[in-house]
């Protein structure tokens, strides 16, 4: 019988696959890989937030890490310049979340492992709440795809069609900073950028139309989560190491191989 | 069709245009000036992708949010994601509407916008992997598809080949023939001189407005250019001015 933490760890790698796929995707798209690890940090923030203040606040730190990702993804929406907006963003949420570890240290390695992740540590609960999340952003991509590709593409002609352009610049972004703190949580802050841009970035340059982008970096992460578990398995290595590895060393080799 | 009144504009405080009054009938207008003149903010506005400051503009009798759906759009393509697989077809697609899914007929009208510009074999083709003239037939395509009252273009002959260039030439001449209204924003006016019927030579300011030989004189350009333009006389009687570089001024 497979052991309860490599079951969790499967489905795990499945949401983490779907979102790398499809937010990953439109992150290429939209040119925003920068919010990303903006998103990934504020959410750290956010969930050092929740942790702090639980006794006055019952937020789950996956909410609270969400709050904080989205407030960046709106505030990157707004600004004339989404980069500077996001590593302001990036620097004061990350003094936010020293400051709020510095008031939690007792409780600190709960924090830490928003930051590292582990795909073998997540509880029935992480694996509930990551389910939830990631099938009602993926309802919102599916409803909206042909719009979010069209502002990607071409936000004016979007907006000259009479698309609502910028309401879904803002949800599209949101999107993506909602799955940015899916995937966090399973292989952690620092990490989530490598699962999240490296695998749709590969199939990016190597896929002939937009569906095969989704295709292909939805099996790329697959493929690198899967082949990390199985080798965490037999070696004392972190899986969400070992899958960030892979992921970019799939991205190096398309890359070089142009 | 369009009629601006004293319309203003700025960026931040920085002035774009400024009292800029003009009315076009069911014309071809182009609107020439040198770079950072305002051409581009006041299609913008026309389009109402920006919002109205000072001044007034009516598109067909209407705001231009609701004259929107009448307009085809062909922006510059340096403002296009160009690193999107994006297939020919979905782009020309966007062009009727983004919907999820299209009917037997708007793919129809999308084939017979590219058919109009001699494209239809790029139906399939990767929009990233095409010529940049190729490019530019598909934006222009796109523009057509929804059969606008009117057709507005941004730069639409920058980086062009010539045989797309005069073929899109062609097909604006035919739709203005058609009674399909038509404003071009160009640098280099000459591959429409002889189709236009209004220019609007604009430096933040109207500095001219009226058919090609009326507006076209060495004091207009000197006024817009800030410096004096080569023109030749052709056999038609058209002044061609020679701003031959990409981005004159």
């Amino acid at each position: 019988m497979l052991d309860e933490f490599l079951i969790r760890a499967i489905i795990a790698i499945l949401l983490v696959s779907i979102n790398a796929s499809i937010a990953g995707s439109f992150t290429i798209f939209k040119n925003v890989p920068f919010l990303v690890a903006g998103s990934a940090h504020a959410a750290l923030a956010g969930a050092a937030m929740s942790i702090a203040f639980e006794s006055y606040l019952d937020i789950n730190p996956f909410f609270g890490a969400a709050i904080f990702a989205v407030f960046v993804a709106i505030y990157a929406a707004k600004a004339r310049q989404a980069n500077i907006a996001i590593g302001i963003s990036f620097a004061f949420s990350m003094a936010l979340a020293v400051l709020f570890i510095s008031l939690i240290r007792e409780q600190a390695a709960r924090v830490w492992g928003y930051l590292f992740g582990d795909l073998l540590l997540l509880t029935n609960n992480d694996i509930f709440l990551m389910a939830i999340v990631t099938s009602i952003t993926l309802i919102l991509f599916i409803l909206f795809a042909r719009e979010f590709l069209f502002i990607s593409f071409d936000l004016e002609g979007a907006m000259a069609q009479g698309i609502k352009a910028r309401q879904l610049n803002y949800l599209l972004l949101s999107l993506i900073s909602i799955s940015t703190v899916v995937i966090m949580k399973a292989v952690g802050a620092i990490l989530v950028y490598a699962m999240l841009i490296a695998p749709a970035a590969a199939a990016n340059r190597k896929a002939g139309s937009v569906a095969g982008v989704f295709v292909m970096a939805g099996v790329i992460a697959l493929l690198a989560s899967f082949a990390a578990l199985f080798i965490a398995l037999y070696l004392p290595f972190s899986p969400s190491a070992i899958a960030a590895l892979i992921a970019t060393s799939i991205y190096f080799a398309v890359a070089r191989g142009e | 069709m369009i009629e601006v009144r004293n319309v203003s504009y700025s960026y931040n405080g920085k002035v774009a245009l400024e009292n800029v009054t003009f009315s076009s009938g069911d014309a071809f207008l182009a609107i020439m000036g040198p770079n950072g003149s305002g051409k581009t903010t006041l299609i913008k506005l026309i389009m109402g992708l920006l919002e109205q400051q000072k001044g007034e503009i009516k598109v067909f009798g209407m705001s231009p949010k609701e004259a929107r759906h009448l307009i085809g759009y062909m922006p510059q393509r340096d403002a296009i994601a160009k690193h999107i697989p994006i297939q020919v077809k979905d782009i020309v697609l966007m062009g009727i509407a983004a919907k999820k899914f299209y009917s037997k007929e708007d793919i129809e009208r999308a084939k017979e916008a590219l058919e109009e510009i001699d494209s239809l074999h790029l139906w399939n083709e990767k929009f990233s992997s095409l010529s940049q003239g190729q490019q530019q037939r598909v934006l222009f395509a796109r523009a057509l598809a929804k059969n606008p009252k009117m057709i507005i273009l941004d730069e639409p002959f920058n980086a062009v080949d010539l045989p797309s260039r005069e073929k899109m030439v062609e097909v604006l001449k035919k739709k203005r023939e058609e009674g399909t209204a038509i404003v071009a924003v160009v640098h280099n006016i000459n591959p429409i001189l002889h189709e236009i019927d209004e220019i609007l030579l604009l430096n933040k300011k109207a500095i001219a407005f009226g058919t090609p030989k009326e507006v076209l004189n060495q004091e207009n350009l000197r006024k817009a250019y800030g410096t004096d333009v080569q023109m030749i006389v052709c056999e038609e009687g058209y002044c061609h001015p020679l701003i031959g570089d990409e981005h004159a001024g």
